[in-house]
């Protein structure tokens, strides 16, 4: 099955570490004897830490905030540590790199110290700079998980809707030919390969997760595979694959974007699959005016004309159907497969907000068929 | 029997909301956010409890028709014929009353994901494109069904939309 190597390890092994659990939330004398262990491998010496608090949040990663004192500086800084199992399985390394590479594009934060294969901390983790700001809007009395339906009222659209256009574009624009990411490949093999690597991955997961069948994801990885795109390799960008509300952070008053987050599933893709992934209704805040904006920021409409003007780049609409209905498909397996499967083996550090997610992903799967129904009558 | 499960279920949520959610660390928010989840869960089964048996009776016979419909129409070469075979007797399988409603269930869907798998490699053309209009047909309405039921959860986007679990019972009723 012809995938992107890393990814292809990657899932591979976590066949073999998801039998370890039940996993069991660490308590902060955990992390800060991990957090030692890390530091000493790094030649911190005379340090503090200290005021480790966990970070609310995160169904993908344990997530804590911390303070290190060394002689002459006091940093905060953020621990992101995979547990056994959870919504995705995605590499440190590659998070890390490309937030490396981002540096002086787009605002990210820093990478501090990087164990990518859990030597020191046992499970695969990362520490980065903490960055200010907030991922909504200082007013927002509605309870939002992990970003999904927050919306923003008109002042706000007005201020980050031309950051979060103008920070895609530069992702998009990035140069991944001359980077360093050791861990990355390129589908550049066949004009299909970009769509057949996302298939190949996803319906891996969905093959190795799954607990009860649904025929239904099936019959859309079959449709899949009979209709893939070809994308044109000046198509190929990197593809952050999580590009919404609530992955980034703005400043409170401002609005100016302060840090895009959540690189863990960025790989280098059709343009097209970004759109698709950010345009998901789930992902839209409430209607404003009988107008549903997605992200709570723009009509799809604008959203498409803006990015187009932004890029130069004409969007096929035949392939964002494709790609809607393949990110349907990946968020169904994410969330009724992997998210089931972690909550049933006990192996997350929220099993109780995995298994809150999991139905979600009957809606996933309504709108793939809803798209791949309609394309079939086209 | 006697107290219920609805009474119980409604005194643990009680105590969650009055007594034991106020005294958890304002300055712990996964505590906080795992004490709301916890309580959220129990109100979403409280409502799910009375209509559980039939909506799992009604999801086996959904799927059972959908194989029923498959099995009727199945053509090809001995992958796909085969696949019918083993899809038929997993329907009579699902039909003991001495199997629970769920395992019926995941008996037909593993046999209906079987035949559509060996229609990849040698089902009829017209079968593929039959079969899979009626699967999509199929997981049409019963993602309806199951959006539907879990629609306390509020996650939904078309949330309000949605009909209760009553209101599917009483349609599948006709």
């Amino acid at each position: 099955m012809d995938m992107e190597p890393r990814i292809r390890q990657l899932l591979d092994e976590k066949l073999l570490k998801r039998d370890q659990g039940p996993y069991r939330s660490l308590s902060d004398a955990d992390v800060s004897a991990k957090l030692d262990r890390l530091l000493a491998a790094n030649d911190v010496r005379d340090y503090r830490v200290e005021s480790i608090g966990r970070l609310a949040g995160g169904a993908s990663k344990e997530q804590f905030l911390f303070t290190l004192s060394t002689p002459g500086k006091t940093e905060k800084l953020v621990l992101r540590m995979d547990p056994l199992e959870g919504v995705v399985e995605t590499c440190r390394h590659r998070e890390a790199e490309l937030i490396d590479a981002f540096q002086g594009h787009v605002p990210v934060p820093e990478v501090r110290f990087l164990d990518g294969e859990g030597a020191h901390l046992g499970q695969p983790g990362v520490v980065t700079s903490f960055v200010g700001g907030v991922t909504k809007p200082p007013v927002q009395s509605k309870v939002v998980v992990s970003g999904v339906g927050t919306s923003f009222n008109q002042e706000w659209r007005d201020r980050i809707v031309p950051e979060f256009i103008d920070n895609l574009a530069r992702i998009h624009a990035f140069d991944w030919r001359s980077a360093s990411l050791p861990h990355f490949q390129a589908p550049t093999g066949y004009p299909t390969q970009a769509a057949l690597w996302q298939v190949n991955w996803w319906s891996k997961v969905w093959h190795d997760d799954h607990i009860p069948a649904y025929p239904l994801f099936t019959t859309g990885e079959r449709w899949l595979r009979e209709h893939l795109p070809s994308c044109a390799e000046d198509d190929l960008v990197v593809v952050h694959a999580d590009y919404r509300t609530g992955n980034f952070m703005f400043d409170a008053e401002t609005g100016k974007f302060t840090a895009i987050l959540d690189w863990e599933l960025a790989h280098i893709g059709d343009f097209h699959e970004e759109l698709a992934w950010t345009t998901q209704r789930l992902f839209a805040g409430e209607p404003d005016g009988g107008k549903s904006y997605i992200c709570g920021l723009m009509t799809r409409e604008d959203f498409f004309a803006q990015y187009e003007a932004a890029t130069g780049r004409t969007i096929n609409p035949r392939t964002l159907a494709y790609y809607e209905a393949l990110g349907s498909y990946k968020c169904a397996t994410q969330l009724l497969g992997s998210s089931l499967a972690a909550a049933v083996r006990q192996n997350n550090h929220q099993d109780l907000l995995l298994a809150w997610l999991v139905p979600l992903g009957h809606t996933f799967l309504a709108e793939m068929a809803r798209v791949i129904k309609e394309e079939k009558s086209l | 029997m006697t107290p219920d499960f609805d009474v119980r279920l409604q005194s643990v949520i009680k105590a969650l909301e009055q007594v034991i959610l106020p005294a958890v660390d304002p300055a712990n928010p996964l505590a906080l956010e795992q004490a709301a989840l916890a309580i959220g869960h129990l109100h979403m089964m409280r409502g799910q409890l009375p209509y559980l048996s039939d909506y799992v009776n009604l999801c086996r016979d959904e799927i059972a028709r959908l194989g029923e419909s498959l099995t009727a129409i199945a053509a090809g070469g001995a992958e796909t014929l085969a696949a019918a075979v083993a899809l038929a007797q997993a329907l009579r399988g699902a039909a003991d009353p001495a199997l629970p409603p769920a395992q019926g269930r995941e008996l037909i869907a593993q046999a209906v994901d079987a035949l559509i798998r060996a229609s990849g490699v040698d089902g009829s053309e017209t079968f593929r494109d039959e079969s899979e209009n009626l699967v999509l047909d199929y997981g049409i309405r019963q993602t309806s069904r199951d959006r539907a039921w879990f629609k306390a959860s509020g996650l939904d986007p078309d949330c309000a939309k949605l009909p209760s679990a009553a209101e599917i019972l009483s349609a599948a009723r006709g």
